[in-house]
C-alpha cells in the first residue's frame, strides 16, 4: 500500500507532514515496552501445496501453520526454544505412567477455534482418524502412530493414548500431532481436497486472512486468541508470506523495502553484498545454527567403499576447513559425527579427521588397493578404483566439493568421474542406492532418533538408509536410544555412536552451515535459537514510531 | 486505385491432412468449400489430439524420477520414526494410481478429458484446469502486449532496412538486432532489475509481481496505471528477444514484394515511392507476418520460465516448468492438451487468415 501511494498520488506532501508530526509525537512515547501493531513482510521461497497440516508435505506449510511454536495451527505441547523443553500449548498438563505406555493429556478450558466453535477432545480423535484413514493423503504421518494401541476420551478436556511399546518418540508424536477442527472438516467433504486446505480454521494467534495463489498468504492476528489469558501475547498485526523463488530477486526485494525479512540467503550474498553500509543502516543480520548437516555418502555396496579404511581415505583426501573458509566464506563448522554440534548429543572430544592426503594413501594401500598394473590407477583383485560423484544439477556447493576431490583424487591414483542429474532423478537414484558416491544434506530434529537414517533395517530398497551402513553395535545403540528415557544415558548412547560413526565413516561429515537472515531493523525482540526454524515471531514488535504498515 | 496482384509470391503451402473423411462430407465441400473445410478440420482436431496426448503421457510418465520419491525424501527430511518407507511407498503409489498399468492410467486420463476433467495435482490437490485458469490470464497479457510491442517496432524496422537494404544503415539495424537477440534474457532481466529496481541505482520500477499490496481497492484508472508500471521490464525483456526474427520476417517479405513487376509498373507510372512502399507494397509484403502471428498464440500462452520466475509472475511458464521438474503429471497433461489445442487453433487461423488476406488461395481445390 505504502509503495503505491509514493507514485500514484502526488499530493504527498500533506500525507508526509502528517506523518512528520504523527512521529514527533510517537518518539515522546518511545518506550522499551513491546507495542502491537506493523506488518512483518517475509519471503518464502516456493508455494506451499496446502494449508491442511494432515495432508501437507512441504516445510512452507510448517512455516505459515506452525512457524516455531503455532501461528494458526497449534499443537498439544512446544518445545521451548530457550529451555528446549516441552512447554503447555492446548495441553494444560500431562502425565505419563511409569512403564511409559500411557499418555495423559488434560487440554485447556476456554480454547476456541478461529470459528468460535470450542476446542475440545472430539477434535484430536477425528484429527487421529484421519491420520489413520486410508482414504486420507497422511501416509507419512501414520507410522508415528504404529505402536498407538488405543485412544480414549476419558472427558471433554482429558484424553488417554495408551502404546503397546515403551518408546521415547510416543510423547512428541501425540504432542505433535497437527490437530483440525471437527466442526470445519466434517461435512461430507473429501478430507484431502477439503476447502479448508486453502483457508485454515486453527486454534493460533493467527488467523488466516488471504492466499493469493503464486503471490503471497496472509495471517493476521485474532483479537480473541485464547493465549492472551494465559500471557501468550503477540504484537504483529499481519504476517505477509510472499513466494519469491529466485534468490536475487529477494534480495533485491528486501533491499527495495518490500521484504521486511529474508531467509535461507545465500553464502556468497552474505559475504560480498550484504556488508555496504547501505545495507547495514537499515537490517539486522542473524547468523545461527539449526541442526542440519552436508555430508558426502560412500555407497557401501561398491567394492571401493565397503572397507571403512577407503571411506576414511576418502575424508582425509577433502580439505574441509579450506572448504568451509573459501566456499562458505566461513560459514560453516565443520564436523565429525551425524548429531547437531552444538547440542549435548554430540562428543565434542572426537576431532574430524585432519586433511591429510599422504596418510590417506598409506590407508589406501593398506586396504590392498595398489597400482598392480602400473597404468597409474589403483586396482583390487582386477577391479580399477574408479567411481561416480553424483550431484543435483544447480548446487553450487555440491559442485566445487567434486571438482576438489577429482583433483585431490586423480593424484593419488584414483579415477573419479562427476555426474550432475537433475533433481528428480537425483533423488530416485539416491533412495534406490544407485550411486557410488553422492553428497546431500539432512535436516534432523532435536530429539534424537537415529533409527531413520543408520539402522540397518533402513538400507531397504527406499529406505534413509542410503548407502547401507550396518553396524551390529551401532544398531543396538539406536534400538537401545528408542527405549531410554534418561537424558544422561541418552547423551552417553549417542556419544558412543558418534564415535562408531567417526571410526566406520559411512558418510565424509562435511559441515554444519549457517543460517542466514537479515530482518529490517524496525523490528525489536528478535532472538536466534537452536531449533528450526531458528526465529520465533510471535515474539517480533516494532516500535509505534517505527510502524511502516498498515 | 485497384492494386494489381503479385504474381508468384512463394506461399508455404497450406497445411491440410490428406484424409477423406467421407463420401458425404467430399459432397460437403464442393457446396460449401469453407464451412466444409472448417467441419474437416475441426473433425481432424480430434484424431491428432489423442495422438498427441497419447505420445506425452508416455514420454511424460517414462521420465526418470517419481513424484513419490520426491515426496519421500521431503518427508525423510522432517525426520521422526518413518522407518517403514516401504510401505509408504505403496501407500503413496495406491494413492496416485501408479500401481496400475500405464495404459489404464491414460485410458482413466482419456475418460476424464471427455468430460473436460483434467484431474487434480499431484502437488497441492487443486483441480488441474483451476490451475491452468489461474494462470493464464498473467502469462497472456505480458505475451500479448509484448508481441504486440514486437509487431510495432520490428515491422517499420523491416520496411526501413528493406528499403535501405545494403546500406550502412541496414547493417547497423542488423547488427544492433542480433546482438540484443543473442543476450540471453535472464541476464538483461537481472541487470534492468538491478539498476531500475531501487537498489542502488535508480527506483523506477517495481521488482516483482503484478500489481503491489491492495492495488485491487484502487479506482480502476490507478490500478491500471500500476498495472502497466509492474509490467514495463517484463514486457522490455519479452519483447527484445523477437525483434530480430519478426523484422527479418517483414524484411524478407517487402524485399520480395518490391522486386515485383507491379512494383516497377508502380514507379513507371511516376508514383512517389511513399506511395509505392506504403501503398503498394506493404500490404502484399505483411502476408507472412500476419499468418505468423496466429502460430505464435500457442507460444504466447506458454508464457516464459525465465522472466516469470525472476519477476515473480505466477504464469503458465512457472506452473509448467515446476510441474516437469516435480513430475505433476496431471498438471504437464493439462498443460500440454491446452498448447496442443491452441496449436491445432493457430494452425487452422493461419490456413484461414491466408485466404482472407489473399483472395487466390481458395478451399474449393482442397
Amino acid at each position: 500500500m505504502r509503495r503505491i501511494f509514493d507514485r500514484f498520488h502526488f499530493n504527498t506532501t500533506l500525507a508526509v507532514l502528517f506523518l512528520a508530526i504523527f512521529s514527533i509525537l510517537n518518539l515522546s512515547a518511545f518506550s522499551d515496552e513491546p507495542v502491537r501493531g506493523d506488518w512483518l513482510i517475509r519471503r518464502l521461497q516456493a508455494e506451499p501445496g496446502t494449508l491442511n497440516p494432515i495432508v501437507a508435505s512441504d516445510a512452507y506449510e510448517s512455516r505459515v501453520n506452525y512457524g516455531m511454536s503455532g501461528q494458526v495451527y497449534e499443537t498439544l505441547v512446544y518445545r521451548n526454544p530457550r529451555t528446549l523443553k516441552f512447554d503447555p500449548l492446548l495441553a494444560e498438563s500431562w502425565e505419563e505412567s511409569p512403564d511409559h505406555l500411557i499418555h495423559t493429556f488434560h487440554l485447556r478450558k476456554g480454547v476456541k477455534w478461529h470459528n468460535g466453535q470450542p476446542f475440545t477432545t472430539a477434535d484430536i480423535l477425528y484429527s487421529y482418524e484421519r491420520i489413520m484413514d486410508p482414504r486420507v493423503q497422511a501416509a507419512h504421518l501414520r507410522s508415528y502412530f504404529k505402536n498407538l494401541k488405543k485412544v480414549a476420551i476419558l472427558d471433554d478436556i482429558t484424553m488417554q493414548f495408551t502404546f503397546s511399546k515403551p518408546d521415547y518418540l510416543s510423547f512428541e508424536s501425540i504432542g505433535g500431532m497437527p490437530i483440525v477442527a471437527k466442526s470445519v472438516f466434517d461435512d461430507g467433504q473429501d478430507f484431502n481436497t477439503h476447502p479448508a486446505g486453502r483457508a485454515p480454521v486453527g486454534t493460533g494467534p493467527y488467523r488466516f486472512k488471504r492466499w493469493k495463489t503464486g503471490q503471497e498468504i496472509v495471517i493476521e492476528r485474532d483479537p480473541n486468541y485464547w493465549g492472551e489469558v494465559y500471557g501468550r501475547k503477540v504484537y504483529l498485526d499481519q504476517i505477509v508470506f510472499r513466494f519469491v523463488p529466485d534468490p536475487t530477486t529477494a534480495l533485491q526485494q528486501l533491499e527495495a523495502g518490500e521484504l521486511d525479512m529474508m531467509t535461507r540467503i545465500l553464502q556468497i550474498h552474505w559475504a560480498k553484498k550484504l556488508n555496504s553500509k547501505r545495507f547495514t543502516r537499515k537490517f539486522n543480520k542473524y547468523e545461527y545454527y539449526v541442526p542440519t548437516f552436508s555430508y558426502i555418502g560412500w555407497n557401501s555396496r561398491r567394492p571401493y567403499f565397503s572397507d571403512k579404511r577407503v571411506r576414511r581415505a576418502m575424508t582425509q583426501m577433502i580439505d574441509r576447513e579450506k572448504f568451509v573458509e573459501k566456499v562458505l566464506y566461513g560459514l560453516g563448522q565443520v564436523i565429525s559425527g551425524p548429531l547437531f554440534f552444538l547440542s549435548p548429543y554430540y562428543d565434542s572430544s572426537i576431532k574430524p579427521w585432519p586433511y591429510d592426503p599422504e596418510a590417506a594413501k598409506r590407508l589406501l594401500d593398506e586396504a590392498g588397493w595398489i597400482d598392480h598394473d602400473g597404468d597409474g590407477i589403483r586396482d583390487k583383485d582386477g577391479v580399477q578404483f574408479e567411481f561416480t560423484f553424483s550431484t543435483a544439477a544447480g548446487s553450487k556447493n555440491a559442485e566445487k566439493i567434486a571438482t576438489l576431490l577429482k583433483e585431490e583424487l586423480q593424484r593419488a591414483g584414483v579415477v573419479m568421474n562427476i555426474e550432475r542429474l537433475e533433481w528428480a532423478l537425483f533423488i530416485e537414484k539416491t533412495q534406490k542406492k544407485e550411486f557410488d558416491a553422492n553428497t546431500l544434506s539432512w535436516i534432523s530434529p532435536w530429539s534424537v532418533d537415529l533409527y531413520q537414517i543408520w539402522h540397518s533395517s533402513s538400507a531397504g530398497a527406499n529406505g534413509s538408509n542410503y548407502t547401507s551402513f550396518k553396524n551390529k553395535e551401532a544398531d543396538e545403540i539406536i534400538e537401545q536410544l528408542r527405549q531410554t528415557f534418561d537424558e544422561e544415558q541418552r547423551i552417553r548412547l549417542c556419544h558412543r555412536f558418534h564415535r562408531i560413526a567417526h571410526e566406520e565413516q559411512p558418510y565424509t561429515f562435511m559441515y554444519t552451515g549457517a543460517e542466514l537472515i537479515a530482518v529490517d531493523k524496525r523490528f525489536e525482540g528478535v532472538e536466534t535459537f537452536k531449533l528450526r526454524p531458528g526465529y520465533d515471531l510471535l515474539e517480533w514488535w516494532s516500535p509505534k514510531a517505527l510502524q511502516a504498515y498498515p | 486505385m485497384r492494386y494489381f496482384p503479385p504474381q508468384g509470391v512463394g506461399h508455404p503451402e497450406i497445411r491440410c491432412f490428406p484424409i477423406v473423411i467421407s463420401r458425404f462430407s467430399f459432397y460437403i465441400v464442393l457446396r460449401y468449400p469453407m464451412r466444409a473445410y472448417l467441419i474437416k478440420r475441426l473433425l481432424l482436431v480430434i484424431p491428432t489430439l489423442i495422438g498427441i496426448s497419447l505420445i506425452v503421457f508416455f514420454i511424460s510418465q517414462l521420465i526418470p524420477g517419481s513424484p513419490i520419491s520426491m515426496q519421500i525424501y521431503q518427508l525423510s527430511q522432517a525426520g521422526g520414526p518413518a522407518t517403514d518407507t516401504q510401505q509408504l511407498v505403496e501407500e503413496l503409489r495406491r494413492q496416485y494410481d501408479f500401481d496400475k498399468p500405464i495404459s489404464v492410467r491414460y485410458l482413466k486420463w482419456l475418460k476424464g478429458m471427455f468430460t473436460l476433467d483434467f484431474g487434480t495435482s499431484i502437488k497441492d490437490r487443486k483441480p488441474v484446469w483451476d490451475k491452468i485458469a489461474e494462470r493464464i490470464p498473467v502469462s497472456l497479457q505480458i505475451s500479448f502486449i509484448s508481441l504486440f510491442l514486437a509487431y510495432l517496432i520490428a515491422v517499420p524496422i523491416g520496411v526501413f532496412s528493406s528499403v535501405k537494404q545494403g546500406t550502412w544503415m541496414d547493417n547497423g539495424i542488423t547488427v544492433i538486432l542480433f546482438i540484443l537477440y543473442s543476450l540471453p534474457s535472464f541476464w538483461v532481466a537481472t541487470l534492468l532489475m538491478m539498476f531500475f529496481c531501487g537498489g542502488e541505482f535508480w527506483d523506477l520500477f517495481p521488482i516483482a509481481g503484478l500489481s503491489s499490496r491492495g492495488a485491487e481497492d484502487l479506482p480502476f484508472w490507478s490500478w491500471l496505471g500500476d498495472r502497466v508500471w509492474h509490467l514495463v521490464l517484463p514486457v522490455a525483456c519479452m519483447t527484445y528477444t523477437s525483434l530480430a526474427y519478426l523484422s527479418r520476417y517483414a524484411k524478407t517479405g517487402m524485399l520480395e514484394v518490391i522486386r515485383q513487376d507491379y512494383i516497377t509498373t508502380a514507379r513507371a507510372k511516376g508514383l512517389s515511392e511513399k506511395t509505392v512502399i506504403f501503398k503498394h507494397a506493404f500490404r502484399n509484403s505483411l502476408i507472412p507476418i500476419i499468418t505468423l502471428a496466429a502460430l505464435l498464440v500457442p507460444a504466447m500462452l506458454g508464457g516464459s520460465v525465465i522472466i516469470e520466475t525472476i519477476f515473480n509472475l505466477p504464469g503458465m511458464g512457472q506452473l509448467s516448468f515446476e510441474a516437469i521438474l516435480s513430475r505433476d503429471y496431471p498438471v504437464i497433461m493439462g498443460i500440454t492438451t491446452c498448447t496442443a489445442v491452441l496449436t491445432l487453433a493457430g494452425l487452422l487461423l493461419s490456413d484461414l487468415l491466408y485466404v482472407l488476406i489473399d483472395p487466390r488461395i481458395s478451399f474449393e481445390s482442397r
